[in-house]
């Protein structure tokens, strides 16, 4: 085992040595040369740009000169985002004044920026707010036409911006309108002026069309697919793929790692690296048992960058390493992290059979998709959907189970009631049969209602009131013939008195005229004396002669209460002009009021009385009778409210 | 104007400086770096703590007379296969601990391999410690310590033997890092002229650009 890793131990070092053979370490990123022979060969080769850009202007009616699609591809989109730029940049003269207004296409974007950040600037003030605007104006305008010109490669650019931070760093330290800040604030506000600036700079600089970054991304994006096969295992990373926790972390570290695309400033890029970073340290503490060291965290890493396939990755990563603050790269947690992701990348890239300890031929099966290993990512995650489903559903069932067998506990005993509930009805029934032999009668219930007749006739006690009618004059032949549900009638005028009580006065006030004294009560007492009747008939028939006898009682004072009416002479005999005619006063607008609205519905009134008499042909005949006595009624209750009204 | 930087910030002492170091970790798999971090960090060993989620990247501060040392701690991965990633971790770094098994002498071939490719390719001015980890299992010890040592006179490297079990000697070489690493000096051209931010003497730092960009 050990030796197998032996093999795979070192890299040549001529391997790592600069290819222009001077003594030098060389750099993958600088295509395996040092950095010295990298810029002189960078050097060259734009100098041979520059030639070749001549002799194209030479040239130009014939683009058909280009070789190589891509390359006409890149010279196309160059020309449109300067015509672009031109757009762009044609507001900026007019309205100078704003500071947003000044980066055309991302002006929402900047001016989130810039509100994310108010809480800053309400602590700063407004003059390091102007400050730092002109600082970023300023370096957005250079950076803008450095970009402009086509020979200004994006390694340049980049070292523009690292210098605007430094610029700005320095500057924060010595202009007098940013001291007395704190080195807090001075940071956040670095860190504003590289957010702000490259959020409006992001569609120059990300992945531009003079760098290889495109086809960067998509060799990486394609050799990832290649390498989907690869599983926790092959890389020595201790990730348990069973475990449900675990693959939520996954999950989710997947997910903040594809954010990264979705972002524009370096720093939210950085962001997105640094909480992916943090899951998979905390997923790795969760399957080691223990803190993540590097040798836990490197793996499990790559493992994720693997898994997530991020789009234009290689273009994230240069972005943020040419336009990220240096200082935030080589140091600090995210800084760290950052790197981790740069190694992981690198080793993806590099990945060879000895990488990964296994033989060359297995290797070069699996890449080329001959063989697909068994334990991979992938069919774990199956077998565990898989598994996850049936424990799923296995409490499902449990739950489900425990409810029928409730159900089938009640059926039972829903069951053994009904049972005992038909035995016992038969038993009840049986035993009523015994009890109550059954007995055919011949029908006899025309014979019952004539026996009832004579029981009736027998009825004495209601004729008791003739008593009372030998005071009253005009009701006495009338009452004794009528049955008491004729008797409630005047007694309604008792229990509603209230709302009679208009009624009547304005009868006996307007007595001269008969027929609406006459025809008044009559609808009034039909009206509501008929639903009265029928409510105390069903409710309390009982009672109702007492009642009656109240009021007969106090109507049998009322015609011998000249006494009361008397006094009420002598006692107001000056204002007597006055009381007779404030008396009748008050009443006269109220007698000309009701009676024209009586007038109008006295017909309708009638009809309406009509109608109901129709609707109860029963009422109909003690119709006359009742009118009469209403009238009595009336005048009774007129004089007790002529009494009342002397009296208050 | 040297003192400007010293009381602003919050929890700096009045006249102390504050220098913040890049500190690299290497070693083979296993012969306990992320250890030797945690005991010198969190003062613990195998304890497992709920909190501590990391030994990857890990910060720790220490006082020196009038200074104070604050160590950025990046660990790497030990394994062979990422021993090829490992120059993008001490790019920058200031200080670098490469830490073998004194039970495992291969662990000290891998380690002088380290110490040579640091002097190599890191910055000229790295301050490099060797640690000797593992140091309370004497019984099964296979490096001596003198030849570690004189290993170590040779290449000019700080050396101790630590046992981060025990914590024999884990808070001293981190001291001993801390006191040989330039406190106001400006930086050499090593390229990592804004990692290291001394807010100290930062001003004269920022005018010094790095040639080999």
């Amino acid at each position: 085992m050990y030796t197998l890793k032996k093999a795979s131990l070192r890299i040549d070092e001529s391997y790592l040595k600069c290819k222009n053979g001077c003594d030098y370490y060389g750099n993958e990123e600088w295509g395996g040369y040092c950095s010295k022979c990298h810029w002189e060969r960078k050097k060259e080769a734009r100098l041979e740009v520059v030639e070749r850009g001549a002799l194209k202007e030479k040239q130009q009616q014939s683009p058909l000169g280009f070789a190589k699609f891509e390359e006409k591809k890149r010279y196309q989109s160059d020309k449109k985002a300067k015509l672009l730029k031109v757009f762009a940049k044609s507001p900026n003269s007019k309205d100078r004044g704003k500071p947003e207004s000044l980066f055309g296409p991302e002006t929402g974007e900047a001016e989130a920026v810039h509100a994310e950040y108010q809480e800053l600037f309400s602590k700063v003030g407004a003059k390091v707010e102007t400050d730092i605007h002109k600082c970023i104006r300023s370096f957005y305008k250079k950076l803008l036409s450095d970009a402009e010109n086509p020979l200004t490669s994006i390694d340049e650019l980049s070292e523009r911006a690292q210098n605007f931070y430094q610029i700005l760093t320095a500057r924060l330290d010595e202009e007098n309108c940013y001291r007395g800040l704190s080195s807090e604030e001075k940071e956040q506000l670095i860190d504003y002026a590289e957010k702000y600036a490259m959020t409006c700079l992001y569609r120059i600089l990300f992945c531009p069309a003079t760098t290889t970054d495109e086809d960067k991304d998509l060799y990486i994006q394609k050799r990832i697919r290649q390498l989907n096969w690869v599983s926790a295992k092959h890389l020595d990373c201790g990730i348990d793929e069973t475990s449900t926790e675990v693959h939520d972390l996954v999950y989710s570290s997947i997910t903040e790692l594809l954010g990264m695309d979705s972002t524009k400033a370096p720093q939210d890029k950085l962001g997105c690296v640094m909480r992916c970073c943090r899951k998979i340290l905390h997923l790795m503490q969760k399957c080691v048992g223990g803190p993540t060291s590097a040798d836990d965290f490197l793996p499990a890493l790559i493992f994720v960058v693997l898994k997530a396939n991020p789009a234009r990755l290689k273009s994230n990563i240069n972005y943020v390493t040419r336009f990220c603050n240096a200082s935030k790269l080589m140091s600090g947690e995210g800084g760290y992290y950052f790197t981790n992701l740069c190694c992981a990348v690198s080793f993806i890239e590099n990945l060879t059979y000895e990488s990964l300890n296994m033989p060359e031929d297995e290797f070069n099966q699996y890449m080329s998709g001959k063989i697909i290993p068994s334990g991979t990512w992938e069919s774990a995650l199956i077998m565990c959907e898989g598994m996850h489903l049936i424990n799923e559903n296995l409490t499902i069932f449990g739950d489900l189970r425990k409810r029928h067998a409730a159900i089938m506990m009640e059926i039972e005993a829903l069951k053994d009631e009904m049972i005992k509930f038909q035995d016992e009805m038969l038993e009840r029934v049986s035993d009523l049969r015994e009890n109550v032999p059954l007995e055919l009668r011949p029908i006899r219930e025309p014979m019952d209602i004539d026996a009832e007749d004579p029981a009736i006739a027998d009825l004495p006690p209601p004729l008791s009131p003739q008593i009372v009618e030998e005071r009253v004059q005009q009701p006495r032949p009338r009452s004794p013939r009528q049955d008491s549900p004729e008797w409630q009638i005047p007694s309604y005028p008792d229990e509603a008195l209230v709302t009679v009580n208009y009624d009547i006065d304005l009868s006996d006030l307007s007595g001269g005229e008969a027929s609406q004294a006459d025809d008044q009560p009559m609808h009034h007492s039909l009206d509501t004396g008929s639903v009265a009747s029928l409510d105390l008939f069903r409710t309390s028939p009982p009672p109702l002669p007492p009642s009656n006898l109240s009021l007969l009682d106090s109507n049998q004072i009322s015609p011998s209460l000249p006494s009361p009416i008397k006094p009420l002479q002598s006692s107001s005999s000056p204002y007597q002009g006055f009381s007779s005619q404030g008396w009748q006063i008050p009443s006269i607008p109220c007698d000309t009021g009701t009676s024209c609205f009586e007038e109008r519905s006295q017909k309708h009134l009638h009809e309406q009385g009509q109608q109901q008499l129709q609707h109860q042909p029963v009422q109909q005949n003690n119709v006359p009778a009742q009118d009469q006595e209403n009238s009595l009624g009336v005048k009774i209750l007129g004089n007790t409210l002529e009494a009342l009204d002397s009296l208050l | 104007m040297a003192n400007k930087a010293g009381p602003q910030r919050p929890n700096g002492t009045a006249q102390a400086k504050i220098c913040q170091f890049k500190l690299v970790l290497l070693g083979e798999s296993a012969v306990g770096k992320s250890s030797l971090v945690l005991r010198f960090v969190k003062g613990q060993f195998h304890e497992y703590q709920e909190s501590t989620i990391g030994a990857a990247f890990l910060t720790q501060t220490v006082c020196l007379d009038d200074t104070t040392v604050k160590f950025e701690i990046w660990d790497t991965a030990g394994q062979e296969r990422y021993h090829s990633l490992a120059p993008m971790y001490y790019r920058g770094a200031q200080a670098a601990i490469v830490v073998y098994d004194v039970t495992n002498q291969d662990t000290f071939g891998r380690a002088k391999t380290w110490v040579k490719e640091l002097q190599r390719q890191a910055s000229p001015n790295i301050v490099i410690a060797l640690a000797g980890n593992k140091a309370d299992l004497a019984n099964k010890r296979c490096v001596e310590y003198e030849e570690a040592q004189a290993y170590a006179e040779e290449n000019g490297l700080l050396f101790m033997e630590t046992s981060a079990k025990t914590g024999t000697n884990v808070n001293e070489i981190f001291l001993a890092i801390a006191k040989k690493l330039p406190k106001s000096e400006t930086i050499g051209g090593s390229g990592s002229g804004q990692g290291r931010r001394l807010v100290e003497s930062d001003t004269t730092a920022k005018t010094s650009t790095s040639c080999c960009k």
